[in-house]
């Protein structure tokens, strides 16, 4: 075989190749048109995504404000029903203070009634007077029974200032939500930058501080003793290992 | 022996809830600090402070750093510290003991329950 025809024959061997390409290419056009077609939807959708990050980034630290706000009016009324608290206390207080006295009042009368029932001994007329006179006057149960119940009113007082503790422990969880929020719209800044290709000071200048970690975020409100009863069983038993230590080098 | 309690906590509530509860037990003199280096300024300045009461999470210095700082200085090594917190899980327990708190008290308390921590430290 001639050179010129081996060279025809790897022409029409590469031709072939390019009408493959050509039919490829057809087939490809509705794939490539479809991507198009996708790549146009999905845009605006991109820019929408875009836009609710930025405008929940700008909610933040509305947000946050108001997070601070509940904190701040719940000690406020807080400390106002302590205040009211202090009071009752304060009046208990001086109404035990009188009926003590009271008490002491009746002991020093119960004296004096000693002496008057032997000053009248035989008259009998006057020891009755005097007896129905004691019954009438004699309050020494109501008294006793008075300072029971200002114990009941302390014990409820005592009640109501250990729920107001509450204010310690939310405060740690909306301090701890706060911090959260406030960590969310960092990285939506640093997601804002990349979508933006700005600069990520841009969207950072209006970040707020970040807040410090000094909240308790699992902190809850427990009335049962349970968690104390831990404690004290904890601490029992170091103390126990500590003595153990201690017989040791003793 | 008279008392002079400091009374170190960040949350205002929480401070006025322990003066009045110390109050309701008849000791009047107190002092009151709303972190932990605060709480040292005041030591360093009144050595009538014979009774620590502290919180553990604040800011600036926490209620742990505090007790070990207390710890370290030799004037106040010896003091009584009763750390009370929200903090009820077994490794900060520890981890308060380790630092060398003498009695350790979970938020919320009782009038009662203080009054026997307090009771228990001085009588140690
Ligand atoms: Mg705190």
């Amino acid at each position: 075989m001639s050179d010129t025809v081996k060279n025809l024959n790897e022409m029409m061997g590469k031709l072939k190749d390019v009408g493959e390409l050509f039919k490829f290419g057809e087939r490809m056009v509705p794939v490539v048109e479809n991507f198009i077609s996708f790549m146009s939807d999905f845009i605006p959708i991109i820019e929408e995504v875009n836009g609710s990050i930025e405008e929940t980034r700008s909610k933040i630290p509305e947000a946050s404000k108001q997070i601070n706000n509940v904190t701040n009016a719940t000690e406020l009324a807080i400390t106002e029903v302590l205040d009211v608290v202090d009071k009752i206390n304060d009046e208990i207080h001086n109404i035990d203070d009188c009926l003590s006295d009271m008490i002491a009042s009746r002991h020093s009368v119960e004296e004096l009634v000693e002496q008057l029932s032997t000053e009248i001994k035989g008259n009998a007329k006057a020891e009755e007077i005097l007896q129905e006179m004691l019954n009438k006057i004699d309050v020494s149960l109501e008294l006793e029974m008075m300072k029971n119940r200002l114990k009941n009113i302390i014990t409820s007082t005592d009640q109501i200032t250990m729920s107001l503790q509450v204010q310690d422990i939310t405060a740690q969880q909306l301090a701890a939500v706060n911090h959260l929020i406030i960590s969310v719209q960092h990285k939506l800044s640093s997601l804002l930058a990349v979508f933006n290709l700005a600069d990520e000071e841009t969207f950072a200048k209006d970040n707020l501080d970040m807040p410090g970690t000094h909240f308790d975020a699992n902190a809850s409100y427990n009335k049962s003793t349970n968690d104390q009863d831990l404690v004290d069983s904890v601490i029992s038993g170091e103390k126990a290992s500590q003595d153990d230590i201690d017989k040791l080098f003793s | 022996m008279s008392r002079k309690f400091l009374i170190v906590d960040d949350s205002n509530t929480m401070r006025r809830i322990v003066v009045n509860t110390l109050k309701s037990l008849g000791y009047n003199e107190y002092v009151e600090a709303e972190d932990g280096k605060v709480a040292l300024e005041k030591l360093n300045a009144d050595s009538a402070i014979n009774f620590v009461i502290t919180d553990w999470n604040m800011p600036v210095m926490t209620g742990l750093e505090l007790t070990k700082a207390i710890r370290a200085n030799e004037r106040t090594k010896e003091l009584p510290i009763l750390m009370v917190t929200t903090r009820g899980v077994k490794e900060d327990i520890v981890q308060a003991l380790q630092a060398r708190v003498s009695n350790y008290v979970v938020k919320p308390f009782t009038p009662q329950i203080l009054k026997e921590k307090i009771d228990l430290v001085l009588s140690n």
